[in-house]
């Protein structure tokens, strides 16, 4: 009997991995697509702006003026735009010119010369919020060290601080960033093709002919399942093979953790996606459940783009429910910070709960294996 | 039987049966439908679907003449809509029982009801041996069942949707061959067997699903219009093995648009409205219907029709291809006078009348016009 059910669930997961098989913008969307995001991120994102376009607009023209631009000029931080005293420094942010402005005042040699207050103005393109804040941050930096050779300006004295960037120490956004892919594209990928074998099943009317059959709900459910954990798998092993080759990312510490994170991950993701599709019999319409689940709540509300702390109290608590936080935090741990066991066992845990209710969801949905009316 | 020379044929026939000890109730020579003509040309040009015999590994024989489909007074609702009202049938291993019925008669309904695959609101259904809890995989074990649409996946190959429904169905895997290779033999498709299913023409998706439905040598088998969209030579061989997986004992419920079908099932429930309106073998519905049946040929036969209907019941009146069928309740000779004369009124020639026998079609169709007038059925026209 039990080998008999073993084989009813190995049947399912045959014929759905062959049909995936067969589905080749399935697999490139399941393998290559994150390949693609990370080699993207490995290219393009940083957390250390540079070359930050600012113009420079100079009335005073003087030997302290010019040192100060050469102060700006000096950082890599900002590239200097030239820009005609008598235009508008609102046109250069608008068309894109440049982000931030630098305005020295006519008396600016002379007010330093007399050891007086000199002031500039930094007008910064606010329409960008995070990056004016690093160019209110780097500007003000550059005019502080300007102050201390010239020795003007209140001189910080007594504590000195030094900062020190534990687990990522050179701030390497892609070390920051890597995982937060790979665990994107496992929640969406696997839960996405999940979804649309099981709500095709219910479209086309396939189903019919399982419920007629002596398949079980369990034995369905898991069948389905069990064949998106192993796409889940593949996808997790090509991620990482390509993070350890090409980002130089390690594990930091005791792997298994994140073995068995990993594999409890994709039963979770699997078991969301099927539980979508049995609920809704319409692929689009599943899909744009997958999407926002997997996707929005993921991105959002899992600390895995924007730390949680950032998120609306009143919101704050559905991302007690959102699967991926937990998974980001093991990840990064298992990358960066080496924690193991003790720091991160009742995440794993949490997993496996939310994961064995997303299955008892769809089996509840399913166990009748019988048409609603 | 076509033949060029009716009486010649005849008399050969006669003496044929006579030799082989079977006893002759009529013979008759009748023109030969547009189907017969088919048939016979498409077999002359080797188009025959091949036959093999089912590799069966079980007997059903010990189980016949016990209920293997028993339902007491089905309803279903949905919502406000009575789909199916108060059916009550029986059908025992053996048995080749046909459901027929106008679209939306509730056919569809009763057949998910009577496997398992809906809840009926009342009533119970008896199902292979079980009354009332019939969603056991013991007893899905014992079933198969094709829809109305193919329940195949389109985007495998016919051999894998084998694989997988021998799986499902817990086929013994030194068995699972023999039948894939079966069904590709049934379904005329080897050597086509790794195409995708999607690819496939209509009629043949249909041959493939039919063997996927009975791979597991089900004893209760439920087809739903398993013959719609396939030709008609392949529709004799689909009926073919139907009676004979019947000869093996198992149980089976068809439903059909096809008359000519229905007439070689054991038995048969005509269904109007949700509700069974008759039942019973093929011969004794049709003797059962009363009157006589007059078979016109006539001059304008759809002017003839509508001229009819106004000075009848319209229930009585068909149009046959070109041949207009009135039911009546008067003699036949007094009756074909009359026509004749109302006939003549609206310009239309009788060309021949003569008594014929009830068809299928012809009980059917009085049965739902009947059923129409008396306000049930408005779906259709």
């Amino acid at each position: 009997m039990r080998i008999d059910s073993l084989k009813r669930v190995v049947a399912q997961t045959r014929k759905e991995l062959t049909e995936l098989l067969r589905d080749r913008l399935a697999i490139a969307l399941a393998l290559l697509l994150p390949l693609i995001q990370l080699a993207l991120l490995g290219s393009s994102f940083a957390l250390i702006v540079r070359d930050l376009p600012i113009i420079v607009q100079d009335y005073d023209d003087s030997t302290a003026s010019r040192e100060l631009i050469d102060q700006f000029r000096a950082s890599l931080t900002f590239r200097i735009v030239p820009w005609p005293t008598d235009s508008k420094p609102d046109i250069a942010f608008a068309n894109g010119q440049a982000r931030g402005a630098l305005v020295i005042p006519r008396d600016f040699g002379r007010h330093i010369a007399r050891g007086m207050n000199a002031d500039v103005q930094i007008i910064v393109d606010g329409s960008d919020a995070n990056t004016a804040k690093l160019v209110s941050g780097y500007a003000g930096g550059v005019v502080r060290s300007f102050n201390q050779a010239h020795g003007g300006g209140p001189m910080p004295t007594g504590v000195q601080t030094a900062i020190r960037f534990w687990y990522n120490p050179s701030l390497s956004s892609q070390k920051f960033y890597a995982p937060g892919i790979f665990v994107m594209a496992l929640s969406m990928f696997p839960p996405l093709l999940a979804t649309l074998a099981m709500a095709r099943e219910g479209e086309l009317k396939t189903i019919l002919q399982v419920y007629v059959s002596n398949i079980s709900a369990h034995e369905f459910v898991l069948g389905k399942v069990l064949a998106f954990v192993a796409v889940g798998l593949a996808e997790a092993s090509v991620l990482l093979v390509f993070l350890f080759s090409f980002f130089g990312i390690r594990l930091a510490g005791d792997p298994t953790p994140f073995v068995l994170s990993t594999l409890l991950y994709t039963f979770c993701v699997a078991s969301f996606g099927v539980m979508v599709g049995a609920a809704i019999p319409n692929q689009g319409a599943a899909m744009q459940a997958v999407m926002f689940g997997g996707f929005l709540l993921v991105f959002m509300l899992s600390g895995l783009m924007f730390p949680l702390s950032n998120v609306p109290v009143g919101l704050r608590w559905i991302s007690i429910l959102v699967w991926a936080r937990y998974y980001i935090e093991i990840v990064r741990d298992a990358f960066l910070q080496g924690g193991g066991w003790p720091a991160v066992w009742w995440k794993v845990l949490a997993i496996g709960v939310i994961g064995t209710g997303f299955y008892a969801v769809a089996w509840r949905r399913m166990r009748r294996m019988q048409l609603e009316m | 039987m076509l033949v060029h020379e009716d009486k010649q044929a005849e008399q050969h026939l006669r003496q044929q049966l006579e030799s082989a000890g079977v006893a002759i109730d009529e013979i008759r020579a009748d023109e030969p439908l547009l189907e017969n003509t088919f048939v016979a040309r498409l077999r002359a040009l080797g188009q025959e679907v091949k036959e093999i015999p089912f590799p069966a590994r079980k007997n059903h024989e010990a189980l016949r003449g016990q209920i293997a489909i028993g339902a007491a007074h089905l309803t279903k609702d949905f919502g406000t809509f009575r789909a199916v009202h108060d059916v009550s049938l029986e059908v025992r291993y053996g048995e080749v029982y046909g459901l027929l019925g106008a679209n939306g008669a509730g056919k569809t309904t009763t057949i998910k009801m009577l496997c398992g695959l809906l809840d009926p609101t009342q009533g119970e259904v008896q199902l292979a041996g079980v009354r009332g809890a019939i969603r056991t995989s013991a007893v899905r074990q014992c079933i198969g069942y094709m829809s109305q649409k193919f329940s195949l996946y389109d985007d495998l190959p016919i051999d894998e949707n084998l694989e997988f429904f021998a799986g499902v169905y817990g086929v013994p895997p030194e068995e699972r061959d023999a039948k894939i290779r079966w069904v590709l033999t049934f379904a005329g498709l080897e050597g086509k067997e790794h195409q995708l299913v999607g690819s496939l023409p209509g009629g043949w998706k249909q041959r493939v699903a039919f063997g996927a439905a009975i791979i597991h040598e089900p004893t209760v088998l439920f087809l739903d219009e398993p013959t719609s969209g396939v030709d008609p030579v392949a529709r004799r061989t689909f009926w073919k093995l139907i009676n004979r997986l019947a000869d093996r004992g198992t149980a089976i419920l068809v439903t059909t648009h096809y008359l000519e079908e229905a007439e070689q099932c054991n038995r048969l429930g005509f269904m109007v409205a949700g509700e069974l309106v008759a039942e019973g073998s093929p011969s004794g519905i049709k003797s059962r219907q009363p009157g006589h049946l007059i078979e016109l040929q006539v001059s304008a036969p759809q002017l003839a029709t509508d001229r009819l209907k106004t000075v009848m019941d319209r229930w009585r009146v068909s149009l046959f291809g070109e041949r207009v069928h009135v039911i009546t309740a008067e003699p036949v000779d007094q009756a074909i006078r009359r026509i004749a004369d109302d006939l003549a009124g609206a310009g239309v020639r009788v060309l021949s009348a003569r008594e014929a026998r009830f068809s299928l079609e012809d009980v059917f169709i009085s049965v739902v016009e009947q059923a129409r007038q008396a306000g049930k059925v408005a779906r259709e026209d």
